[in-house]
């Protein structure tokens, strides 16, 4: 790395700490090493100290990329930043796993056996999932992932999520969507805020442009989501691979699934965009709601485009 | 005015093509490997790895790819069953071994790795140079694999004071990883004794004030009082560090301890001598 981009990325980590420090919300992106933010709370210690009382809610920031040929390299920065937003604010624990293990009640080792204590989805309170294409679930932890969600808990997902488990139905229903291309690749857009009293999108200006990698989602329904934001596909170049008639092309969902809360958003796809405090904004406050810490309105509305 | 907008779109279209860093070399990457489906796991490992990414990124020093299963540990062609892949079908970014030029390991007890999987990891240290860089219940892991605890350089003996205040004294305080540390440090944390080392084949960079621990606590079965608490060593022509430090979750936003796990990869990735 040259001297000059050393600076220009040193400069930019300060810049960014003082802008987001400046606000508060979310914690500090470039936030001083070791700061001690959000600590004092119950504590983390482990065998052989008292049994821990936790305090802060729970969440499994899941990432199973093994069985696709497309792990993306934002994959690792998205977890540790998500990590970190919980951890500065004290809103909640990450434990992050690539493997799907604790995707279970009772998760057992790579042998078979039970295993030793340790997180289950009896113990966390949502899920942030970044996983991709078919995610290697037993049928009987796709069973309890979906009790875990329809029985009131969190499930927050990002980007490559809307790929996941083609085989599985429910997940479809769950998510509210499917993946169908991406017809832009990386490309400079609009996006429709749709909803600015949202917690995940109350940061966003009403119209504001974006450079991202746009999922084309396919196979959801306006009568069972609250579409945030949308992309303004008028704005964009006509291309073969879209395929919505009526434009509609939303890029942000917030839904329930029984009596848990949903939250789904494509935007994400190079690391970069998680240095973007209002694209990291948007997943903290959506994970914040899923855990119930704060209130949004997810009630289904039909599409309307201004003429 | 339409000559004007090409104008500024054709710059437009320079200033971007120009911040693509296509001639730079890529950055060296890390692969923060955390395996924990077979044993207890530590509350810390999520904050330790997210650390790791943190430090690398923000100062540039490598890129981390966080995994908690062990399917990159591998040098051959990693492959998947029909019908995962995306519309190209082309397999972009399937990383393995040879993709990374260190490990950060944080995992605990027995892992699932094959024969293949296992000789390739030695490999990958012993044979390419590449750096291995392991904390706390690294130690614990792996026990029924001789070879691998002849890399880290010494095995867990449980954790006889549990969680204390130990007093660290630096050794050697030119090498890179304990140039910030004070000559006498105090850490809170789970103290691990370590067993089948020689100091004939690591070099000690830390140890535990032994006069400060209660020696005669029941798990405590070394007699002459050497307790190290890091080290480094070679592993053929691979770099290995390893630290007891780092049980809490809390403990890794000492910057005293995100240095030295810092400044040892760095020394791993051969960035500092």
């Amino acid at each position: 790395m040259s001297k000059a981009r050393w600076t220009t990325t040193a400069l930019a980590v300060l810049l960014c700490s003082m802008w987001v420090l400046a606000d508060q919300q979310p914690p500090a992106a470039g936030a001083q090493a070791g700061a001690p933010q959000g600590r004092g709370q119950g504590g983390r210690g482990g065998r052989g100290g008292p049994p821990r009382v936790r305090t802060r809610k729970v969440v499994l920031a899941w990432a199973d990329t093994r069985n696709g040929i497309a792990q993306h390299e934002s994959v690792s920065h998205a977890l540790a930043v998500i990590e970190r937003l919980g951890y500065e604010s004290g809103a909640y624990d990450t434990y992050i796993r690539t493997d799907s293990n604790i995707v279970a009640n009772e998760p057992k080792m790579t042998t078979g056996q039970p295993a030793s204590g340790g997180p289950s989805l009896a113990s966390v309170d949502a899920i942030f999932f970044l996983g991709h294409r078919d995610v290697p679930l037993d049928p009987q932890q796709r069973v309890e992932l979906a009790e875990f969600v329809r029985g009131g808990k969190g499930f927050v997902a990002s980007h490559t999520a809307l790929t996941a488990f083609d085989s599985w139905p429910e997940f479809g229903d769950l998510l509210g969507a499917r993946y169908d291309d991406h017809p832009w690749n990386t490309a400079s857009g609009t996006i429709i805020n749709e909803d600015p009293s949202f917690p995940a999108t109350r940061h966003f200006a009403a119209t504001f442009p974006l450079t991202d990698e746009f999922y084309q989602p396919k196979a959801f329904s306006r009568d069972k989501l609250r579409v945030l934001l949308r992309l303004d596909v008028s704005k964009m170049p006509p291309n073969p691979n879209m395929r919505r008639a009526d434009n509609d092309f939303p890029l942000a969902w917030a839904k329930m699934y029984g009596k848990g809360r949903v939250f789904y958003s494509s935007l994400g796809h190079g690391a970069e965009m998680w240095d973007n405090r209002d694209i990291a904004q948007m997943y903290f406050e959506a994970i914040k709601w899923s855990l119930g810490l704060t209130e949004g309105d997810a009630t289904p509305r039909p599409l309307f485009i201004e003429k | 005015m339409k000559r004007g907008l090409l104008a500024a779109f054709v710059a437009g279209v320079i200033l971007v093509a120009g911040a693509v860093p296509r001639a730079q070399p890529a950055r060296k990457r890390v692969l923060a490997w955390a395996d924990v489906r077979n044993g207890y796991q530590h509350d810390s490992i999520s904050h330790a790895v997210a650390t790791i990414e943190r430090l690398g990124r923000e100062s540039g020093a490598y890129d981390t790819f966080i995994r908690t299963d062990s399917q990159l540990i591998t040098k051959r062609p990693i492959t998947f069953p029909a019908g995962t892949g995306i519309a190209s079908g082309e397999q972009f970014n399937v990383r393995n071994l040879n993709d990374f030029d260190a490990i950060f390991f944080f995992g605990v007890r027995e892992i699932d790795l094959s024969a293949e999987q296992r000789a390739d990891l030695l490999s990958f240290v012993r044979d390419d140079g590449k750096g291995f860089v392991a904390a706390h219940s690294a130690a614990t892991a792996f026990f029924s694999w001789p070879e691998f605890g002849k890399m880290l350089g010494g095995r867990f003996d449980e954790h006889p004071w549990n969680v204390i205040d130990g007093t660290v004294v630096v050794d050697d305080p030119t090498f890179p990883a304990m140039r910030h540390l004070p000559p006498r440090a105090v850490f809170h944390d789970e103290l691990y004794q370590i067993k089948d080392f020689s100091r004939d084949n690591i070099h000690v960079l830390a140890h535990l004030d032994a006069t400060k621990l209660d020696l005669t606590a029941p798990l405590v079965h070394r007699k002459d009082g050497d307790f190290p608490a890091a080290w480094s060593k070679s592993y053929g022509s691979g770099r290995v560090f390893y630290s007891i430090l780092g049980h809490a979750a809390e403990d890794w936003d000492n910057p005293l301890l995100q240095q030295m796990y810092f400044q040892a990869i760095r020394w791993s990735l051969r960035q500092v001598e």
